[in-house]
């Protein structure tokens, strides 16, 4: 589903990522987790075709996400603070507008999530709160049945129950076959859901073994300190 | 699916364009003669360009503007939103097209007979639209360059970025402005046949227009 190679990118002479390699297959989640300004984003953005890698390679559902048209973006969600929509409209009228893009929305799903998530229908998006703004725009995104979910670190602004209520829906769609990758700086709550983990460092990336045996094991204090390790070092 | 974007875009900016039809209704009930129209066409000049920074969509983050991420992460072919983007914006140079359109040789400026020498009726005519989508694809060409300028340059090397973005967006701007001169220009300036310029000022609008896409689709 998604397979990124020896991935680069240097923007006006300043690399921002370095042979970057990973793998998520269908019904995997995969956290990259890395300190402020390692690259986190920029990697989420090569994999939405935002910006084209300077070399190495990226393949979504097989194609490159830089080409355009890409025909499956259709298939891929899109979670981030970089989002952001008019505040002079309605969530009603925001879901409304988005579904009409996806062939695969599911008003049955979008009734679920924003009942589980507790978002009003009626509220307009100037009125929101940053947390409340990105509920919203999880219904809006998980509604169409994706098959790949990009989330770029919106848990930030999440309260801790829409957190989990966030990595409850998600937990849903990788039963059903859905892949997520899932940047994030934030550690709690990521047993039980990740499967395995892709640490950046200044550009650079590291999956460590022992960290995927932490996850499994569930000893979360010994992860965080793992991972805050690995990082002071550098990948 | 541009009817979708468009009813998108009247439920935004209904309540500018009510004030904006009033305050052209004011200009054409207050005024009288010829200083009412250039009012009423100074009005949707400045109305037309207004919406184009909050329709691109912004790179960074801002409350209350659809993202470029957001645009870009649609499963739309980029190019059909971009040019959706750019008929979407003309739909704001509606009430400036009807005012150019029936202003050159038309009854209302029967006050001003030597406008012919200086301007060809139907060239004219002929370069409004493709003249108001140049501008859009410039606007954005403006905005994209101060968001590249401001975010990965060195304080030394944005010195000269702004240099060379201001020198170019000036040259843009004069040859643009010259080859439609001599499009729709009079005997006065016409040095080239008219459907040369025309031509060329045409070529001039689609370069402008495919180099905005290639910056638009990078964020």
């Amino acid at each position: 589903m998604v397979k990124v190679q020896d991935l680069s990118l240097s923007i006006g002479g300043r690399v921002i990522l370095e042979s970057v390699s990973f793998e998520a297959g269908p019904g995997q989640w995969l956290a990259v987790l890395g300190e402020n300004g390692s690259g986190k984003t920029t990697l989420l953005d090569l994999l939405m075709g935002f910006k084209e890698a300077t070399s190495g390679s990226i393949r979504i559902f097989g194609q490159d996400p830089w080409r355009d048209p890409f025909r499956d973006r259709k298939k891929i969600a899109y979670l981030s603070e970089k989002v952001d929509l008019p505040g002079d409209v309605s969530i009603e009228d925001f879901l409304e507008f988005n579904s009409r893009f996806y062939p695969s929305h599911d008003p049955a799903l979008e009734e679920e999530l924003v009942r589980i998530l507790g978002v009003s229908r009626v509220a307009r998006v100037g009125n929101l709160s940053a947390g409340e703004l990105r509920r919203a725009q999880i219904v809006a995104a998980l509604s169409v049945r994706p098959e790949l979910i990009l989330i770029d670190e919106i848990t930030a602004v999440l309260d801790i129950v829409g957190r989990r209520k966030l990595m409850k829906v998600l937990k849903a769609r990788v039963k059903e076959g859905a892949s997520v990758v899932f940047a994030t700086n934030i550690l709690e709550g990521l047993h039980g859901h990740v499967d395995d983990v892709i640490l950046i460092s200044k550009g650079r990336s590291k999956s460590d073994p022992a960290l995927r045996a932490l996850l499994e094991s569930g000893e979360e204090a010994a992860f965080a300190d793992e991972v805050a390790r690995v990082l002071e070092i550098g990948c | 699916m541009l009817i979708h974007w468009l009813k998108w875009d009247f439920r935004i900016h209904r309540v500018q364009w009510v004030i904006f039809l009033l305050l052209e209704f004011l200009a054409y009930s207050i005024e009288s003669g010829m200083a009412r129209f250039e009012i009423m066409v100074a009005l949707a000049i400045i109305y037309s360009i207004l919406p184009a920074a909050k329709l691109f969509g912004t790179r960074g983050r801002s409350q209350h503007v659809m993202s470029r991420s957001y645009l870009l992460s649609l499963p739309e072919p980029r190019f059909r939103t971009y040019l959706f983007l750019i008929l979407r914006l003309q739909v704001f140079a509606i009430p400036q097209l009807i005012l150019f359109l029936v202003l050159p040789g038309s009854g209302l400026l029967r006050k001003s007979p030597g406008l012919e020498v200086w301007l060809h009726p139907v060239y004219f005519r002929l370069i409004l639209i493709p003249g108001m989508i140049w501008l859009v694809a410039f606007q954005l060409r403006t905005q994209l360059a101060q968001e590249r300028i401001s975010t990965y340059l060195k304080v030394t090397e944005r010195f000269f970025a702004w240099a060379v973005q201001i020198s170019t967006s000036i040259a843009e701007f004069l040859l643009v402005l010259l080859l439609a001169a001599m499009t729709v220009g009079g005997w006065m300036f016409s040095p080239i046949p008219h459907w040369v310029a025309l031509i060329l000022f045409l070529g001039a609008v689609a370069g402008r227009v495919w180099f905005s896409f290639l910056s638009w689709r990078k964020i």
